[in-house]
């Protein structure tokens, strides 16, 4: 009889399990715009008038249920769900606004600048465990150029636009060594243009 | 390989909600509607096809390509972005504002200066001082939205771009017509 009840019991657990979905793991990201501006919350992944149902401030972490792919992610906006453009998140919460910029005269140089600062990047080269990134132009509207070397003087390979992504290989000064996943070419982007984004 | 050349011009441009009158009808520009927020209408220069390249919620690719395949190829991104969420026109910026544009484009190593179309739309103007990153950039705000058109040099040619292809450019955007989309009544 203790024997059968325990067999009952022991079942009940394994179909208990099977039937209650484990929780999920909601990963931490935080909110970084280009600007310091607040993040628009949505109740569809889509721009419209009408689906702003709140706003995360600059640095505020949100917790990512998961990514759905096209440049949005659903997330755990209090006791709603909730959507976000990706490029606005990055895995390190941000330590400080961004500055506004104003545009400065272009620094004329030399051959030999160019090449010595070129090799300060290659030296300061640093294998790392691959993770991805994704191209994060100044303007959205703007493509990143995928070049043969870490110079802006090097040239470029072909060009990407924002949500493009790369596997990074190892990281510089201001440079990173990427691989394009699609094509397997490797090259150089500039560190400044990429999102680092959870997966 | 397609390789861009340098000009000199690099373009700000104030967008009317005015349409022009024209004696030709305007063409529609690709699918007609941005992401159900406004229509994008334009005329099509004679010998040219507009096709999408890209698309997806945020973001949209139009190349602007001709036949002749040395004439310049264009190409057109509409994208949106959160940091203009609340402005309807580019010509609504303040100065702070159009120096962060600015900005961006002096870290692709371009300087400015400023002329007038025929039209009287101001424009920035930029040199191209980088060995290879030359090219033509206009770019403009809508209803949130960033809309950036480049023109380049023709595919597998070395020639560079001249005065023509930048009016013609130019008259291009001059034309475009954005018209927001009334949201039908529930």
């Amino acid at each position: 009889m203790i024997k059968r009840l325990l067999g009952v019991l022991i079942a009940m657990m394994l179909i208990a399990a099977m039937v209650v979905p484990a929780t999920a793991e909601v990963k931490t990201m935080y909110v970084r715009t280009n600007t310091g501006i607040s993040l628009h919350v949505r109740s569809s992944p889509n721009v419209t008038k009408n689906n702003i149902i709140g706003s995360l401030k600059y640095g505020e972490a949100v917790g990512v249920d998961h990514y759905l792919g096209n440049g949005w992610a659903e997330i755990v906006y209090g006791a709603k769900r909730g959507y976000v453009a990706t490029r606005y998140l990055v895995a390190t919460k941000p330590t400080s606004k961004p500055s506004a910029k104003t545009a400065s005269k272009p620094e004329t140089k030399t051959d030999a600048t160019i090449l010595a600062n070129m090799n300060a990047e290659f030296k300061s080269a640093k294998k790392v465990n691959a993770y991805t990134v994704y191209v994060n132009p100044t303007r959205v509207t703007t493509w990143i150029n995928f070049r043969w070397a870490p110079s802006t003087s090097a040239k470029v390979i072909s060009t990407y636009k924002a949500g493009d992504r790369f596997t990074v290989i190892s990281e510089l000064n201001h440079w990173l060594q990427v691989q394009d996943p699609a094509t397997g070419f490797v090259g150089y982007i500039w560190k400044d243009m990429t999102l680092t984004v959870g997966n | 390989m397609k390789k861009l050349i340098s000009l000199t011009l690099c373009l700000i441009m104030a967008f009317s909600l005015v349409s022009f009158a024209e004696t030709a009808a305007k063409e529609e520009v690709g699918s007609l509607e941005v992401n159900g927020a406004f229509t994008l209408k334009a005329r099509v220069p004679e010998g040219y096809t507009v096709s999408l390249f890209y698309s997806d919620s945020l973001m949209s690719i139009w190349s602007i390509m001709s036949e002749d395949e040395t004439k310049p190829i264009m190409s057109m991104v509409i994208a949106y972005d959160e940091a203009y969420a609340d402005v309807e026109r580019f010509n609504d910026l303040d100065d702070e504002a159009l120096a962060e544009i600015e900005a961006t484009y002096a870290e692709y190593e371009m300087e400015f200066g400023y002329t007038e179309t025929k039209l009287g739309t101001k424009l920035l103007m930029a040199t191209e001082v980088g060995d290879y990153q030359d090219y033509v950039s206009f770019f403009s705000i809508y209803m949130g939205y960033c809309i950036e058109f480049t023109l380049m040099s023709g595919m597998d040619t070395e020639a560079a771009l001249t005065a023509e292809d930048i009016e013609l450019a130019i008259d291009f955007l001059s034309d475009l017509d954005f018209e927001p989309i009334e949201e039908a009544a529930e």
